[in-house]
């Protein structure tokens, strides 16, 4: 579960599983788009610290990108989806980075962009809600339908996530992410 | 004096027929045009042009082929660039069409999956190569164990080997060869090592591991040292070692396969490969399929200078175009914020800032 996507569908349930931190981070974008136009294919890059990453992530890195692929379909909305993870071992650590594309219709760069792109922006503040260092670099890019995006616009969102620096370093915003979003939805359920 | 140098340095220790004591090979040699070419040919292969090229070099003697999408098994994509043809189908077709040469396929952790593995297996692949960064060699275990239970070749890339001294390749090689690897390469992705700099990496990686696996090299030319690089790397003790017929790879493309088979001759290293026969299908071909020659260039050279990731090229060339700014900036951007394989959506990102300060600057 996503907090700012599908919480309230789960508020009453007894146990949820929160997807993968690159879900987190990710998976909010693509509904973002797909609320505004179907979205046939939505691929996302996490790239977070080296360090940030620890042996259960490294040994079940397969997991992690069939999981968020999956999540990118069934709570994202989009027809197919696909998951890249990187682990990137820079000094300093790098903040966690994600970027997602997202295949939609080809009218959409004649006459949806606005759309989608206040979409977007409306999606980022709720997740800022409860995960404050979560922020949008760059506004959301169109590229036209080509041969290269195999003739559907191309969105492209690209986004940071920086931690709360609480307990867990600041650039582990992949963790902070997941702790926030934990806690945001034990509270929608202890609401309900 | 002999046009060789020195013949005492030549003169190698270990050899691949140590290792396979039939194999009549000093070196064992693996062309990747269709893998790490598929970069220059922005993954448009056509089936009818891996099988002309699978044959022309299977013809003439060289025992490995590889055939992927550039950035491996799953690559076809957004981020990477999307396969005109599957790589699947491609691999079918390579698998069917050489005689004698064993294909093999490439996939990172992170990009690829098991899944992808077991179906290249069906396929004909038979050697699987894992490649991850130099780094995060703990991020192939799984996929090491199930290619050696499934009876597969194994190999692992140590990519941007550049950025790491060789000590520490060294304890990443050992991580792989226990995790099932049979050969670990030092690979130079960015084309930035120099001459020594493979040497005492290769030499690192046969002091941990050399007496359970081989270590091979890859090079890039993107300083236009990749042939001479290879040369050390054998003489460190490589045995198994990357090119590709023409140069077709990523960046200013790979050490030339065909050029080291001649290189090899004359130094009396045996690679089983028939130099009039490579070169005739380098010529006739190889570079019909070749978009262009891979060349030395302003942006070529900067991946090499900075410790870019080669197959950023036409990443980098397309955001420059589409929002207007320096390429080679970008790659200079790139290499400060320490980019690795993979993160090629973070080029747009650069040019977006680049082109927001040349705005702002009027």
């Amino acid at each position: 579960m996503i907090p700012a996507v599908n919480g309230d569908e789960h508020a009453a349930a007894e146990n949820v599983n929160m997807i993968t931190c690159g879900g987190q981070a990710t998976i909010p974008m693509v509904a973002a788009v797909s609320r505004s136009a179907p979205v046939s294919y939505a691929e996302i890059v996490a790239s977070v610290a080296s360090l940030s990453a620890g042996p259960g992530t490294r040994q079940n890195i397969d997991e992690f990108t069939r999981t968020t692929a999956k999540g990118v379909e069934t709570i994202g909305g989009a027809e197919s989806g696909k998951a890249i993870i990187i682990l990137n071992p820079a000094e300093p650590p790098m903040i966690m980075r994600d970027t997602i594309f997202c295949a939609v219709g080809p009218e959409v760069y004649d006459e949806g962009q606005d759309a989608v792109t206040e979409s977007v922006h409306r999606m980022v503040e709720a997740v800022q809600d409860y995960v404050p260092g979560y922020r949008l670099l760059q506004d959301p890019q169109f590229d036209p339908p080509t041969q290269a995006t195999r003739g559907q616009t191309k969105v492209s969102v690209f986004i940071e996530v920086e931690g709360a620096g609480d307990f867990l370093p600041p650039y582990s915003g992949n963790l902070d992410i997941m702790t926030a979003a934990a806690t945001r939805a034990g509270e929608g359920m202890s609401k309900a | 004096m002999s046009v060789h140098g020195n013949p005492e340095l030549n003169v190698l220790d270990r050899t691949w027929s140590n290792t396979v004591p039939d194999s009549g090979l000093d070196i064992r040699l693996t062309d990747t045009c269709l893998r790490d070419g598929s970069h220059h040919k922005r993954h448009q292969f056509t089936g009818e042009e891996v099988r002309s090229i699978i044959a022309a070099l299977d013809e003439a003697g060289v025992p490995v082929l590889e055939v992927t999408h550039g950035d491996g098994l799953g690559g076809s994509s957004f981020n990477y660039g999307f396969s005109k043809t599957p790589e699947q189908e491609l691999i079918k077709i390579a698998a069917e069409t050489a005689k004698n040469a064993r294909i093999a396929f490439l996939m990172l952790p992170g990009v690829g999956t098991k899944d992808d593995i077991l179906q290249a297996q069906d396929n004909g692949g038979s050697i699987c190569r894992i490649a991850t960064h130099c780094t995060e060699a703990d991020t192939s275990q799984q996929h090491f164990a199930l290619a050696r239970e499934r009876g597969l070749e194994t190999v692992g890339f140590l990519m941007m080997s550049h950025t790491q001294p060789p000590e520490v390749l060294a304890k990443q090689a050992r991580i792989m060869v226990d995790a099932g690897c049979q050969c670990v390469y030092v690979v130079d992705s960015a084309g930035a090592l120099i001459m020594e700099g493979v040497g005492d990496r290769v030499a690192a990686l046969v002091a941990e591991i050399g007496s359970e696996a081989t270590v091979g090299f890859h090079g890039h030319e993107n300083l236009d040292l990749g042939a001479a690089n290879t040369v050390m790397a054998v003489r460190a003790g490589a045995t198994q070692i990357d090119g590709s017929v023409r140069r077709f790879g990523a960046g200013a493309g790979n050490t030339p396969l065909d050029a080291f088979v001649g290189i090899c001759d004359k130094l009396g290293w045996r690679t089983g490969v028939d130099f009039m026969k490579i070169i005739d299908a380098s010529e006739d071909v190889v570079r019909p399929a070749m978009p262009e020659e891979c060349r030395l260039d302003r942006m070529t050279m900067m991946m090499g200078y900075a410790g870019v990731y080669s197959s950023f090229l036409k990443h980098a060339g397309n955001a420059a175009e589409r929002y207007g700014v320096s390429g080679a900036q970008i790659l200079a951007v790139a290499g400060e914020r320490k980019l690795i394989g993979g993160q090629e959506d973070q080029l747009i990102d650069i040019a977006l800032e680049l082109r927001a300060k040349q705005d702002a600057n009027g």
